[in-house]
């Protein structure tokens, strides 16, 4: 017998399907062919290695960001977590890109036409590195809700977008971090894609009076569980 | 152990560009990969046949390294790169809930027909994994569309 490392396969029980009508723009995006399924030998299991140079100071702190010496408007939070492979490994070193609305509901980007006000110290892009536990930790303000098109009187509910590299490709995962008693939460076609409570639970961030900083910010603790090392046991010829 | 539950995915949104497109990350550096300079230029489509202005494609071989690109407004992405076997490829967008893992390959290299993942595609879907050699001005460009869905729609992996 010997361990053979393998990378766990995606769990379609939690992740959302391609297809998902209530969210209209699925309808012409969502691959419609079987996913080709890849024997896990061809499977890529290194990965683009992220280190300090990735992330700039400041970057984790998207109140300061902006560099206009202006502090960002809105609800400043603490976020904080633990990058961890299924297997219950920490990945140290994890690069997590971060972008949000800003307080009234509002991307400092071209094509969001909303009429909610820009703010002038606030760009919304963050990154931050995990430690060797696999922690941690960026500075922000509370992201705004905001309406869309996708069907009469649509509004996304308050969200973070995160994006994190694993240890090899294949584990690469983009989210969207949600917060704890949003009422637009069952309204919400993206955040209800997910197909199970469970998984559905744990896109919403934790309020952690621990985290929060005394006359600062409000803390939430957000996990985020990566695809691992399956080590399957394999019965080798001898 | 007990596996944990990993966490779900969620589309990128139409606004990536804030946290994902900080730098250009579409010329790939590798001075000491083997292998000619090229280009690998194509257009997103979605199921309709209109280019998609809002998807990103990341690329990674271990031997080149890493690259990053958003489609234009006109669906339009475009890598410099040495060329390797082949790359990895991962297709987020609007409106795409879970990214989509391809491969490109290139038209002119011999390794292709000794590639057990090209090899074990339909025959008659492997083009779409294939970037078509064309040299404009003296320079390799590999012309490599993606169809995420419909006539010619592009192979993605269950990876």
């Amino acid at each position: 017998m010997t361990d053979v490392a393998r990378l766990s396969r995606r769990d379609w029980q939690v992740h959302p399907p391609y297809l998902h009508e209530a969210y209209l723009s699925t309808t012409l995006r969502a691959p419609r062919q079987s996913l080709l399924h890849l024997d896990p030998e061809a499977a890529e299991l290194t990965g683009p290695v992220f280190g300090p140079e990735a992330v700039g100071p400041g970057d984790a702190d998207l109140t300061l960001n902006a560099g206009t010496g202006g502090r960002a408007i809105g609800q400043r939070i603490m976020v904080t977590g633990r990058v961890l492979e299924d297997d219950g490994r920490p990945v140290a070193n994890a690069l997590i890109e971060i972008w949000q609305a800003n307080a009234a509901g509002r991307y400092r980007h071209q094509q969001d036409d909303g009429c909610a006000p820009l703010d002038p110290n606030f760009i919304g892009g963050g990154r931050v590195l995990t430690d060797t536990n696999g922690d941690y930790r960026f500075t922000s303000i509370h992201p705004g809700a905001y309406p869309w098109r996708n069907h009469h009187n649509a509004w996304r509910p308050s969200h973070i977008h995160l994006s994190i590299f694993g240890s090899s490709f294949p584990s690469r995962l983009v989210t969207q971090m949600y917060f704890p008693g949003d009422p637009l939460l069952p309204l919400d076609p993206i955040f209800n894609s997910v197909p199970c409570e469970r998984g559905r639970e744990l896109l919403i961030a934790r309020y952690d009076h621990d985290v929060t900083e005394p006359g600062l910010a409000l803390g939430y603790r957000f996990d985020i569980v990566l695809r691992g090392r399956d080590e399957t046991p394999m019965e080798t010829p001898r | 152990m007990k596996p944990l539950v990993q966490t779900p995915s969620q589309t990128v949104g139409p606004f990536f560009s804030i946290g994902l497109c900080r730098e250009h990350q579409n010329v790939l550096a590798a001075r000491d990969a083997a292998g000619e300079r090229v280009r690998i230029e194509g257009i997103v489509f979605d199921g309709a046949r209109a280019p998609v202005p809002d998807a990103m494609l990341e690329v990674w071989h271990p031997s080149i390294g890493f690259g990053r690109a958003a489609t234009n407004p006109h669906g339009e992405f475009r890598f410099e790169t040495a060329r390797p076997p082949y790359f990895n490829v991962i297709v987020f967008a609007r409106g795409m809930l879970v990214h989509a893992f391809t491969r490109v390959y290139f038209s002119d290299e011999a390794r292709n027909a000794d590639d057990a993942v090209l090899q074990s595609v339909d025959p008659a879907r492997r083009a779409t994994l294939i970037g078509e050699r064309e040299d404009l001005d003296g320079r390799p460009v590999y012309q490599w569309n993606i169809r995420l869905q419909g006539d010619g729609e592009t192979v993605f992996f269950d990876l």
